[in-house]
């Protein structure tokens, strides 16, 4: 029958941004508030079977005001979420602890409640009999997913839920998480500023030279396949809008400041630099008003 | 020359004159206002000479001795303007054409009613003078089809003919009974074919007929008309979102060719309407064009044949500036192209009396691009179909058809593309499915065979059995599938009948969901069981005027649905019941007709580890009302009334941030446990003609969803899931459109 079912779906996908249908009144993505994870970041995106890496969430509780939050984390083999499973590790039989419910969570501090907490907590990824078993050799090289859940929660029942994976390869040359220049991690219009821009302004991040990086994955047929990542950065905001709230290497994103900017609160600009590996790294500006 | 006597002279009452009067032949035709067609057996007085000639097939007339001078033609046809014309007989002035005009020029000319005596049972169908007025659907066939019971109405942004509570993917797309891959245009604009190349569009729906096969749905298929061969035909037509022409005509004594051509611009009013978008930039406005082409010859009196071809492209590229709020991963450069062509030879034998054949071949190749910044999907295809099937009958009693098609294709796919996972009509971001790398060279070949047979007691009244089965082997799952068929009739008289018939239809899975890579080469065929009931009756009875009305019920059992598997990639958990009830009310006067096409259904499915819930293509009512009325000046009003329940629809209660990919995943509700609001909308359209002796001017005004209602047809949702707004179907649409004919 139609073997055009996939590209249907894509299609069918598209269709409201294609008719302009459209999401204008509905929350943004790079809009800072209420409680949400950034991203969950670990010291290591490719590691050996049995190596242990620390986890450490990027957080946003912007109007939270500083009200006590708890969090909780799991670890399990992944039960295949790129194909459709859902991101949890209750029920599976590999499902680790690895942080107890009602967990403090530490680090959001005063003013803006917004970046990396300081609670972290490790995971153990599994040894290669238990994680590559049933693999084949390809799918060994290139990276098998182990899940790490995360769930960060307030007294009033808000919650949110994040995953990430973390990559259990054979290869030797492992990849790593890319690096911000420091003391220039995120620019205003080209320069290091500590208060709000009045005007459209562009926000730029720099990382280090090393920090896009060429690999090699095999494919089912044992050959090799020569790629090189390609780093995006997402941008959030706790005020005004920015456009686009992901942009592609080194492109800026454009900043609009609101028509009333808070001449109370700061304004929380944060870049999270991802790899398209499982690699992140994120810097927060906070600039006064 | 001839003698006359006459008492009214210039010579003074009572004088009696003898004179020669002159008289002279005339030959002439009567032909058709505007279309040209030769009218026969019309009579043509002159007056007040009292002469009277009979026109022949092609129209022609001759009156040996009119008298020279003034005289008045007088002709009078049945469904014909009284023509009275005053002439001269002169020497000089030989032949005369006399053009008739049609009292209405908009009445419906071909209405298949009469079911009765049809080959399939489950065949409804509507005539292209039926499709190319009918409000709402801007002259589309396939659009127009929407109309008829049985058929779900599509959701806004959706291509796809959705049968009695089946899936999208169920239903079969035909030319001439043969296989196409789409056949609609980007976003269901407009379908491929010119619609003025049709005899008819049709449908079969639950219980077709063993012909048939490799679709659990039904099948909806067009067929071209005989190119007409009396003399070259034309046409230009235009609208607000294409234009297009054709031209027909007598190739040789035997033989007749259709040429027609269709080229869309919507794509520019819509780069002028995006202009100053910031979101994105068009940089190939949406874009189709078709060609058709229709040769037929007769060989001898006993062949036939005919050859379609049939071209479509379609592309749209685009850039999106700012990425999908909710999948950023959706940004950059788009392309979609989409083309496809097939060569379709038929040929038509009659052996005997008693035997015919018809034997015909699909050639053609499609070509299908989608890429995205970092994804892209082409497909390339070789497709040969075949058909072919020898009737006899074996008695008076007893006609045995034995047949087969076959489909066979080469596909060449080179795919980079995440696993986009979509279950109870929620899909995951792009951006979080596994990336598939790959290239497939594959070839697939789908046979069936099929052996039929009409049992018919006496000519008129009685009973009617069709048994017949279908074998079909499919080298993708390497199945040899038997399919039992039977149809039971029972005619009361000509004009009402009772039938039953059901079966068990197999479908191939996609060709991708048996990939060893991509799919799970262990997938089984689906199947369907099909039951279906129904009365007709055609109150009208042999006239013309009246009421037809047909009753019908469904049942359809699915197994082996194929679904997404986490573990399998695809597995056959999927089970599924559709049932319903039909009515079609039609109505037909002289200068009103319309009908009331009703379908109370109902769609479930489940499967082991899934409760039961609607299916996506649930409807619970779904009602068609459309009217027609002529008036004098060959004006033409019609309008459709449509309600349809609202489509199923499931919750995402929650969602997880997947931060590898910034993305969110939706945590799923009970699946289609909410509906989006009914769905109501009116259409009208006014037809004018302006009659000429040679050629018509046509123009039409269709109006889509006149009350403006904000139809809700499908949800967008916020990045994180929490929050969903309606999106809503097209607002009122005017088109305006005009086409001249000779």
């Amino acid at each position: 029958m139609s073997k055009f079912a996939l590209c249907g779906t894509l299609l069918a996908i598209l269709a409201p941004v294609l008719t302009g249908c459209g999401d204008d009144n509905l929350p943004k993505r790079y809009e800072l508030g209420g409680l949400r994870v950034l991203a969950l970041h670990s010291s290591a995106p490719e590691v050996a079977p049995g190596d242990t890496v620390t986890l450490t969430p990027l957080v946003s509780d912007f109007d939270g005001e500083g009200r006590a939050l708890t969090f909780s984390a799991d670890g399990c083999l992944d039960p295949g979420v790129g194909f459709g499973a859902e991101p949890n590790c209750e029920g599976s039989a590999t499902r680790v602890e690895l942080a107890a419910a009602g967990t403090a969570v530490t680090g959001l501090a005063a003013p803006d409640y917004t970046g990396l907490l300081t609670s972290t907590f490790t995971a153990t990824v599994p040894i290669a009999g238990v994680i590559f078993a049933g693999r084949t050799a390809a799918e060994q090289n290139n990276g098998v997913p182990y899940l790490v859940t995360f769930a960060v929660a307030a007294a009033d029942g808000t919650e949110s839920r994040a995953f990430r994976r973390i990559l259990v390869s054979s290869r030797a040359t492992k990849n790593q998480n890319p690096t911000l220049t420091g003391g220039s991690e995120i620019t205003v219009d080209g320069a290091v500023v500590a208060t709000k821009p009045e005007d459209d302004a562009d926000f730029a991040a720099a990382w280090t030279a090393g920090s896009k990086e060429s690999y090699a994955d095999q494919t089912a047929s044992g050959g090799s396949e020569n790629k090189t990542e390609s780093l995006e950065i997402a941008w959030f905001v706790s005020e005004g809008e920015v456009a686009p709230s992901v942009t592609l290497g080194s492109a800026p994103a454009a900043y609009s400041p609101p028509k009333s900017p808070s001449t109370t609160r700061n304004l929380v600009v944060v870049a999270v630099v991802r790899d398209g590996r499982a690699g992140s790294v994120s810097h927060v500006l906070s600039l006064a008003p | 020359m001839y003698i006359a006597l006459s008492s009214r002279n210039s010579w003074g009452a009572g004088a009696w004159a003898l004179f020669a009067v002159v008289a002279l032949p005339i030959e002439g035709r009567i032909l058709e206002r505007g279309t040209r067609k030769p009218l026969e057996g019309v009579n043509v007085f002159v007056l007040p000479h009292k002469l009277r000639a009979t026109t022949d097939a092609s129209g022609s007339f001759r009156l040996p001795e009119v008298p020279a001078g003034e005289f008045e033609w007088v002709v009078n046809a049945a469904g014909y303007e009284r023509l009275q014309e005053a002439d001269k007989a002169e020497a000089s002035r030989g032949s005369r054409t006399l053009y008739l005009e049609r009292q209405s020029y908009q009445a419906l000319e071909t209405t298949i009613y009469g079911k009765q005596d049809t080959r399939d049972g489950s065949r409804k169908a509507l005539s292209y003078q039926e499709f190319s007025t009918l409000p709402g659907s801007g002259g589309d066939p396939l659009k127009a089809v929407q109309n008829l019971p049985g058929v779900n109405r599509p959701s806004g942004f959706s291509s796809r003919v959705v049968i009695q509570g089946s899936n999208p993917q169920d239903t079969n797309y035909m030319i001439e009974g043969h296989e196409v891959p789409l056949i609609f245009h980007f976003g269901g604009l407009t379908s491929v074919m010119i619609p003025e190349s049709l005899d008819s569009v049709e449908y079969l729906s639950a219980g077709y007929g063993a012909e048939y096969g490799r679709a659990m749905g039904g099948l909806i298929g067009v067929r071209t008309r005989a190119s007409r061969s009396e003399r070259w035909h034309g046409q230009a037509f235009m609208d607000l979102i294409n234009a297009g022409a054709f031209i027909e005509g007598p190739v040789g004594k035997e033989s007749s060719l259709f040429v027609g051509a269709r080229q869309s611009y919507i794509g520019e009013v819509l780069a002028l309407v995006a202009e100053d978008n910031d979101d994105f930039d068009l940089t190939v406005a949406p874009t189709y064009s078709d060609l058709t082409l229709v040769y037929d010859t007769r060989i001898t009196s006993r062949d036939r044949f005919r050859f379609t071809g049939v071209g479509s492209s379609d592309s749209l590229e685009f850039v999106l500036k700012t990425p999908v709020n909710a999948d950023p991963s959706i940004r950059g450069d788009f392309v979609t192209r989409t083309r496809f062509f097939r060569l379709i030879p038929q040929f038509e034998h009659r052996h005997s009396r008693r035997t015919v054949s018809r034997w015909s071949l699909g050639l053609g190749k499609d070509w299908i691009r989608f890429s995205t910044e970092e994804n892209n999907f082409s497909l390339q295809t070789t497709v040969m179909t075949a058909r072919g099937e020898v009737e006899r009958k074996m008695s008076k009693a007893w006609t045995s058809t034995w047949g087969f098609d076959n489909r066979y294709a080469r596909a060449q796919v080179q795919l980079d593309l995440p696993v986009v996972y979509s279950a109870g009509g929620v899909s995951n971001p792009l951006g979080s499915g596994e990336t598939q790398t790959r290239e497939v060279d594959a070839k697939s070949n789908q046979i069936g065979a099929y052996w039929r047979n009409q049992l018919q007691w006496g000519e008129g009244p009685g009973w009617r059995l069709v048994p017949a089965a279908r074998v079909d082997h499919f080298t993708t799952t390497q199945e040899w599938l038997a399919s039992p068929r039977l149809e039971v009739r029972r005619l009361f008289n000509p004009h009402e009948s009772v039938r039953l018939a059901g079966g068990l239809y197999f479908q191939a899975p996609e060709e991708q969901q048996t990939d060893e890579e991509t799919g799970n080469p262990d997938l089984s065929s689906p199947r369907s069981w099909h039951l279906t009931g129904g009365w007709e009756r055609d109150f009208r009875a042999g006239a013309s005027d009246g009421w037809t009305l047909s009753l019908a019920g469904f049942y359809r059992y699915f197994d082996e649905l194929v679904e997404q598997s986490v573990t399998e990639r695809f597995a056959n958990d999927g089970r599924g019941r559709a049932f319903g009830g039909e009515v079609w009310l039609r109505y037909r006067q002289d200068r009103f007709s319309g009908w009331l096409a009703y379908t109370l259904s109902r769609s479930r499915r489940w499967s082991e580890e899934r409760a039961e819930s609607f299916a996506q293509s649930d409807q619970t009512h779904n009602v068609n009302l459309v009217g027609a009325l002529d008036l004098p000046g060959n004006w033409r009003f019609s309008a459709r009334v449509r309600y349809v329940t609202g489509n199923p629809l499931t919750p995402v209660v929650d969602s997880i941030y997947d931060s590898d990919n910034d993305v969110h995943i939706p945590v799923r509700g009970p699946y289609f446990s909410e509906r989006v609001d009914p769905f109501f909308q009116v259409d009208l359209r006014i037809d004018k003609k302006w009659i000429f002796d040679t050629w018509i001017l046509s123009a039409y005004l269709d109006v889509q969803n006149v009350t403006n209602q904000g139809n809700v047809e499908s949800v967008s949702y916020s990045y994180d899931y929490r929050e969903r707004t309606a999106v809503e179907g097209l607002p009122m649409v005017p088109t305006l459109g005009i086409k001249g004919e000779f």
